[in-house]
């Protein structure tokens, strides 16, 4: 069978990824840490932008769904630590605790994506923010993952390729999903809800499969999170990480997916090329956000004036 | 011949007003159907019932022998019904092609796994959709800016793009809420052709809302008035022309159904 | 019973300064359509305004005496207002024509460099430090139930807040102009409104409002920090839209309901663990079943 266009971009993605992974044992462990981050942030910000740029149901708890992933994931490879698993099974038991994060998020994304379709606007970003910092209080609570004092003792599972390959999967299925005529769906519902409805288009289904897919994807980059850091905190699940994806999104232009992984590349690395003025550097960080706001304010890779984001 | 969508007693009322009143309408199949009125009669709200956006008080509204009654629109849509907005409701950020590509996805699902795998089916199924989609904005004469946005379209263009993506759903009843607003006489004469022609072409009933009297008395067959919300006269354009009670509603505003006001021509 | 009016009596103490808040981000909202999210941050400012202003004044009024609370008070509230007001011109003024989300970056933008500027160590620092004490602590007890000096101050300055609020927005040539601009800004715009000059001035009362919110706040609980926002400002806009955002009435009354619930599911055994997350719990059920809020309208889309 002849490879689709798509489908081969993907498996040059994960071929780069395997074959970069096996350079890392010679590279600097700062550089492989920082290059993890910016693949997982990748996949919170392409994921992040299905929900909010594409489908434009603004959402402002997709850390919410990360933690839930997260802790999911990681909880599962503890217990499976424990139990004494054979070294050559962790693969399979990592890929496992990931999508097992993976759904659960998803599951809480379609109870949040399921009131959306009463909500607008700044309504549905309120009640996503909200969720996001139940879910933050409920893991600070919840004594089986050490409540406030966070969980310990994550096995450090995930490398560059399990981050990178993710990241690639990630940008393929949204992508591959928004291209095609069933996926315009997605974007028929941004523009003009009431008219989308009009064509047949089942706004609500359409609502929650972007929640479902989009919260499924931001577990699976919290269980990479907890794999990679060894240690979660709800305080890392607060609600200004949320927006920090939500810069991201914004930043790349709003439902267009190659700019938002370009800004979520340069978002992670700016803090980190900035730690030279460790003192001044957040507060340069948020000078930067201002801006480029105020002087690209349609995202920074978006060239046609603007005209993809809306209010 | 039977009708293809019905009314019965159909009321709605937001709050204490009530927009359309016990209205009583018999659709025949493959018409051409015009619903006038002065300003606020409850056209538009009459529409809004067809189309399931709102749901009727009371009454009962039939299309194709079943009730519609609890259907949500993306439902009555892929029953057959199809409409355009009074003011433009275009996707505003997607191309031409992509407008009519959304309607498409009706009668050409194929669902996120197929989205995902790429198969060969997938690839056939997305060639036709490209074929038809070229075919219909061929005769819209839509072709040369498929690429184009739809939002930057010149305004003729989107009304009839509109048009086009209503099509695209193969509806048997088409809804056109005020397609001729804004256009020269002109273009509302082309516009009246067009109209003729795609009931021929796609073989179905088109109910229309128009304030231009000219366009409604020289293309409608039948044509039913509105008033505050109750229907006061059915008949055709003729009977209309001559019907007192049409001449009243229309000489309360000081003008005759052929002489309308100017704000009737935003 | 004593326990329950004692409990009422914080959660109204504490829902009066997220009213306060509340009010600002609805005002905001009002006429531009947006969530200042740097709102909380004046908020924290005005507590710092307190702070500072607190010794200065000691010098001229008693410590301790009413008239000084009020004059740091005052003080506070118009640094806010020169601060919120600097925030629109500079950061948000420029944006005005354009989409609502890159306003709201902006706003986030703005925050976070408050937030940050005030954490570095040559301004505030990072770490809490204690109010001073504005008015004599004493605490009195009303049939068991003990009500301190300071509460009595909430609630009294609140409730003049409000009503020279309410006066302000329903009497008053400005206020009028601000609902204008609020229910259609370019029709207001054509009657010879300058929109300009009415978002200054609701960017100021706002932030006059989150001063005193910050002042107020700072004398209940006595610890302040430069991110003492982040919470109580996320709370206070729960509770402009919880009333239904947009809506100033809404707001007071959202702020009220929030302060008292959260109180209350902070006294329940098992219950308050959960305390910061039952605020967000109670906005997502009324939301589902008055998607406006509580005192808004819905907005039906015209087709």
């Amino acid at each position: 069978m002849k490879i689709a266009g798509a489908k081969r971009w993907l498996l040059a993605g994960l071929a780069a990824s395997a074959l970069l992974h096996l350079f890392t044992g010679y590279t600097n462990r700062y550089y492989l840490g920082v290059s993890i981050d910016v693949a997982i942030n990748i996949v919170l910000a392409v994921s992040l932008n299905l929900i909010n740029g594409h489908t434009g149901q603004f959402s402002l708890g997709h850390c919410g769904f990360m933690a839930i992933g997260g802790y999911v994931s990681a909880m599962l490879t503890i217990a499976a630590h424990k139990a004494g698993i054979p070294q050559a099974l962790t693969p399979l038991v990592f890929a496992a605790s990931l999508l097992a994060g993976g759904v659960f998020a998803a599951l809480a994304g379609i109870g949040v994506g399921i009131p959306s379709f009463r909500l607008r606007g700044d309504y549905l970003a309120i009640v996503t923010l909200g969720f996001g910092e139940i879910i933050r209080v409920f893991f600070q609570t919840f004594e089986p993952a050490g409540a406030a004092s966070g969980l310990k003792g994550i096995p450090n599972y995930t490398n560059f390729l399990w981050a990178w390959g993710t990241a690639a999967i990630t940008i393929y299925v949204v992508a591959a999903l928004v291209n095609s005529t069933y996926g315009r769906g997605f974007l028929a519902v941004h523009d003009d809800e009431i008219a989308a409805g009009a064509m047949g288009v089942n706004t609500t289904r359409y609502k929650v499969t972007a929640f479902a897919i989009g919260s499924f994807f931001a577990g699976v980059a919290g269980g990479l999170y907890a794999h990679h850091k060894v240690f979660l905190s709800p305080t890392g699940f607060d609600f200004m990480r949320s927006i920090e994806i939500v810069v991201m999104v914004i930043l790349g232009g709003m439902g267009r997916t190659a700019g938002v992984a370009v800004a979520a590349i340069l978002l992670t690395l700016l803090p980190e090329l900035l730690r030279g003025f460790s003192d001044y550097r957040m507060i340069l960080y948020s000078l930067l956000i201002i801006i480029l706001m105020l002087s690209r304010p349609q995202g920074l890779f978006n060239f046609v004036g603007g005209k993809r984001v809306k209010a | 011949m039977p009708a293809i969508l019905e009314l019965e007693r159909v009321t709605i009322r937001f709050g204490g007003l009530t927009a359309v009143s016990e209205v009583d309408l018999a659709l025949p199949d493959n018409a051409l159907f015009g619903l006038i009125g002065p300003n606020g009669a409850g056209k538009t709200t009459a529409f809004n019932l067809i189309t399931g956006v709102y749901q009727p008080t009371e009454g009962r509204i039939t299309f194709q022998g079943s009730p519609t009654a609890g259907l949500k629109p993306h439902q009555l849509a892929a029953h057959g019904i199809a409409r355009t907005f009074q003011n433009i409701r275009l996707f505003a950020s997607l191309t031409v092609f992509d407008n009519v590509r959304v309607a498409m996805a009706l009668h050409h699902p194929h669902g996120i796994a197929q989205a995902l795998w790429r198969g060969s089916e997938f690839q056939r199924g997305e060639r036709d959709v490209a074929q038809r989609i070229h075919e219909l904005l061929e005769i819209f004469n839509l072709d040369e800016v498929r690429d184009v946005q739809a939002c930057s379209l010149p305004y003729g263009d989107q009304r009839r793009l509109e048009i086009v993506r209503a099509l695209a759903t193969q509806p048997r009843l088409l809804l056109l809420d005020e397609p001729a607003a804004g256009m020269n006489p002109t273009e509302k004469s082309q516009l009246a052709d067009l109209i003729r022609s795609i009931r021929t072409r796609f073989n179905l009933a088109v109910l229309l809302v128009e304030h231009d009297m000219q366009l409604v008395m020289n293309l409608c067959e039948r044509i039913a008035v509105l008033d505050y919300g109750v229907k006061i006269a059915e008949g055709s354009p003729g009977e209309i022309r001559r019907n007192p009670k049409v001449i009243e509603a229309y000489l309360g505003e000081e003008h005759s159904p052929d002489n309308p006001p100017p704000s009737h021509r935003p | 019973m004593t326990e329950f009016l004692q409990q009422l009596l914080n959660g109204l103490s504490l829902g009066a300064i997220y009213a306060l808040i509340a009010l600002g981000y609805t005002m905001v909202y009002g006429v531009l359509r947006f969530i200042n999210f740097a709102h909380s941050d004046v908020f924290m400012l005005g507590a710092f305004a307190g702070y500072y202003l607190a010794p200065i004044v000691a010098r001229v009024f008693p410590s301790g005496s009413v008239a000084g609370a009020v004059v740091v008070l005052l003080s506070a509230m118009a640094i806010c207002a020169v601060i919120g007001v600097t925030i629109e011109y500079l950061a948000y003024r420029p944006l005005r024509r354009r989409p609502r989300l890159t306003v709201l970056i902006t706003a986030i933008g703005v925050s976070l460099l408050i937030e940050f500027t005030s954490q570095h160590r040559l301004v505030f620092g990072p770490s809490p430090r204690t109010f001073p004490q504005l008015l004599d602590a004493r605490t009195l007890d009303i049939g068991g139930v003990a009500i301190g000096t300071t509460q009595i101050v909430v609630f009294v300055l609140t409730a003049v807040l409000l009503a020279g609020l309410t006066f302000v927005v329903q009497s008053t040539k400005v206020g009028t102009a601000m609902r204008a601009v609020s229910f259609n800004e370019q029709a207001a715009a054509l009657m010879g409104v300058n929109i300009n000059r009415i978002i200054s001035f609701t960017f100021a009362l706002g932030s006059a409002l989150a001063g005193a919110g910050g002042v107020l706040f700072a004398m209940s609980y006595t610890k302040i920090e430069p991110l003492m926002g982040v919470q109580t400002g996320l709370k206070a806009f729960v509770a402009a839209v919880l009333g239904g955002i947009g809506n100033l009435p809404g707001a007071a009354l959202g702020g009220i309901v929030l302060g008292v619930v959260e109180t209350f599911a902070g006294g329940v055994q098992g219950l308050s663990n959960y305390r910061d997350g039952i605020a967000f719990a109670v906005l997502i059920l009324i939301l589902l079943f008055r998607p406006a809020g509580l005192l808004g309208r819905a907005q039906v889309e015209k087709v």
